[in-house]
């Protein structure tokens, strides 16, 4: 055996000291996946999902990171298609579980139907789990009831309870300032039959009923429907002064707000979540004018922060950027840096650091509540309602963000 | 109920259930003639649907000359389709279950392909009729009026050719017994291409229809296809006549539940109203009464 030079012995000592202190995963690339819908009605979602998802994993490999320390780890990142079916987004995840060996997923990017199925495989495989955009209440709630069980699930939006107080605290103020006429306090719902569209209906309505209102009809369809003729008749019979339609697919907002013009019913209408689907104005401009709508979280049009991450999506994948993108970028952002402060793939460390999570993003800031959901309002992730006004978005609601008055 | 929303539901009805009608109609006349059963039908409808976007939006072609070219466009296909994927599969013992296989296949491919090639955004198809009609309380937009209009021409003539033609004979003759047409010198194998097409061209008129309200999208054809098929179930495996009563039958179902329950159960009344009838009448409402 030869005998080793002195600075082949400092070297070996200098790279030595430098593997034992660097943190566990500084040999390997780590596999974070996601799960959405990149098949179905939902695709154009899923799609803008896994361009913000990779946008945010390509600047950080490249040296564009928010880091937390100096020596971040390289990620590889899968995506997997759950068709926005449940039981598709749990094989899916399995498999990015079981052959890409992935140490977070973020899922369900887009449904919380799914998201209450996949949040159960946090504790079945001790896997740090992050939502993207799912709100229903139902999710904070699970956790809630079993804390320890799901100590490993976060939830990257906010809570159905942030769009029912905007809806809610919006339509106050403008009753009261009479920019609408109350009339005689009816209201109705027309939303997807989705944990979404039902848990958001149930929030509005109880915050509403608790001022005097009554619930004229709550009319649930299946994702993805086009014809609401017998829905609107029914309406139209029962007279509401307020209609709140949420869906989550594009083509029913813009068919909706188009029959609900047909049928000339006179009533205050507020969309929730679809206007922020660019097709749906171009698509229904003639007949959404005047049609208010929540939330107007991302607009490049208004904000020139958003503008430049749109700009940026534009010259990476050749269409702008939107909420969703923007909102999956961010919610990334935030797992990434977890991975980075927690110093390992630990999953109990990981969820600690998305825990102590105050980041402030191109959406707004990320800051986790009890329930394990990010929290909403003026101070963490903003729920401003929007006007269409001259075939374009204004923010008309809260007033110290308002760039228009309503109409 | 007011006799307004009594009048809008019907309207409804049988608006909805027209366009239930031309896809099962095509379902049934394909089933009746050849026993094969075309889970690949709605995704006709979509390529009809990005046909009529190409035509009429992108190339600026008159409504008319769009419908016609779209039409001629998914009969094409159609026959394509049966001749590429079912016809050498049928010459087998084992085609029964094969073909179905295939179908699905086949629906699954055309839909990711129109995903990678026009992408995954609802493109807009503007109304063809402008205008809502108003009479009384009653209000109904012209493009939806047409809709009916327009689907009980389409589905008479294809009752004329069927019933009164010798091609519809032909046809018929194929259904009853192919190997007998074939004996006395009926081309069995050229009247099932002419039968997909003649199903193409029923669910690329729905398409036609349907696409100014719907919006285009690879998954345009899914939801129709599941309704198609309890269309020709009720009606009566195989039966035209049945397919087009059955369809405007589901149709006015559907509308007048809403009336009654939340939307919710529109669904659960309009399919347990279909396992009641297979119950009592396992054979579909209207089976024996047409081709």
């Amino acid at each position: 055996m030869s005998r080793l030079s002195f600075p082949a012995l400092l070297s070996a000592g200098l790279l030595g000291a430098a593997l034992l202190g660097s943190p566990a995963y500084a040999q390997e690339e780590i596999s974070i996946g996601a799960v959405g819908p990149l098949t179905g009605p939902a695709a154009n979602t899923g799609k803008d999902h896994r361009q913000g998802l990779d946008l945010a994993v390509k600047d950080w490999n490249e040296g564009r990171g928010d880091y937390v320390s100096k020596n971040p780890p390289k990620i590889k990142f899968a995506m997997e298609d759950t068709s926005g079916k449940p039981e598709v987004a749990i094989s899916a995840a399995q498999r990015l579980i079981t052959r890409e060996g992935i140490k977070m997923l973020i899922g369900d990017t887009l449904h919380s139907h799914s998201t209450l199925a996949l949040m159960e495989l946090a504790p079945q495989y001790n896997l740090p789990i992050l939502s993207a955009e799912p709100v229903s209440s139902a999710i904070a709630d699970k956790v809630l009831s079993d804390e320890e069980r799901y100590k490993l699930y976060w939830k990257g939006n906010w809570n159905s309870s942030g769009y029912g107080t905007a809806v809610h605290d919006f339509y106050k103020w403008a009753f009261d300032n009479k920019t609408i006429d109350p009339g005689s306090k009816k209201i109705a719902f027309v939303v997807e039959d989705t944990d979404y569209g039902i848990a958001n209906a149930e929030k509005i309505g109880e915050l509403f009923e608790g001022d005097g209102w009554s619930v004229t009809s709550t009319e649930t369809v299946p994702p993805a429907t086009t014809d609401f003729y017998p829905q609107l008749s029914k309406l139209r019979e029962a007279a509401p002064d307020v209609v709140v339609s949420v869906f989550t697919v594009a083509n029913s907002g813009i068919a909706f707000v188009r029959q609900l013009k047909e049928q000339a019913l006179e009533t205050s209408h507020l969309a929730i979540y679809y206007p922020t689907k660019p097709e749906f104005l171009e698509q229904a401009a003639d007949v959404a004018e005047g049609t208010y709508w929540a939330a107007l979280t991302f607009s490049s049009e208004l904000n020139p922060e958003h503008k430049a991450f749109s700009d940026r999506v534009e010259a990476e994948y050749g269409n702008p950027g939107t909420y969703s993108t923007a909102h999956a970028y961010c919610v990334m952002q935030v797992a990434l840096r977890a991975i980075d402060a927690a110093g390992s793939t630990d999953p109990d460390a990981i969820a600690e650091q998305l825990k102590n999570t105050d980041y402030p993003c191109v959406v707004g800031r990320f800051k986790f509540d009890k329930d394990h959901a990010v929290q909403s309002g003026p101070d963490f992730i903003p729920v401003p309602v929007a006007q269409i006004q001259k075939g374009k978005n204004q923010i008309i609601w809260p007033e110290n963000v308002a760039t228009a008055k309503p109409q | 109920m007011s006799s307004t929303q009594f009048i809008e539901l019907v309207l409804n009805g049988l608006i909805t259930g027209s366009i239930y009608a031309l896809v099962g109609s095509g379902i049934a006349l394909v089933y009746g003639t050849t026993r094969v059963l075309n889970f690949a039908h709605g995704e006709l409808m979509m390529l009809a649907g990005y046909g009529v976007l190409l035509f009429s939006v992108t190339l600026g072609w008159p409504v008319l000359l769009a419908a016609l070219a779209t039409i001629l466009l998914v009969m094409l296909l159609g026959a394509i389709i049966q001749r590429v994927t079912i016809a050498p599969l049928m010459k087998r013992e084992d085609w029964a279950f094969n073909v179905v296989a295939v179908t699905i296949g086949l629906s699954i491919f055309l839909q990711s392909a129109a995903q990678l090639i026009w992408g995954e955004q609802f493109q807009g198809v503007p109304y063809f009729f402008s205008g809502v009609a108003v009479i009384g309380d009653v209000r109904m937009p012209w493009q939806r009026i047409a809709i009916l209009l327009v689907a009980l021409a389409v589905m008479g003539l294809c009752a004329l050719v069927l019933f009164r033609t010798r091609l519809g004979r032909i046809i018929r003759a194929t259904a009853q017994d192919a190997e007998a047409a074939l004996a006395v010198g009926i081309p069995s194998g050229l009247v099932h291409t002419a039968v997909f097409s003649i199903s193409a061209a029923l669910a690329g008129t729905g398409a036609i229809l349907l696409s100014p309200l719907v919006t285009v999208s690879p998954w345009m054809g899914a939801s129709y296809l599941l309704k198609g098929f309890a269309v020709v179930i009720l009606g009566g495996l195989g039966s035209f006549g049945g397919a087009v009563a059955a369809g405007f039958l589901l149709g006015l179902i559907e509308s007048f539940s809403v009336s009654f329950v939340s939307s919710e159960w529109s669904n659960v009344v309009a399919f347990v109203f279909l396992i009641a009838v297979i119950w009592v009448r396992p054979e579909g409402l209207f089976a024996g009464r047409g081709a």
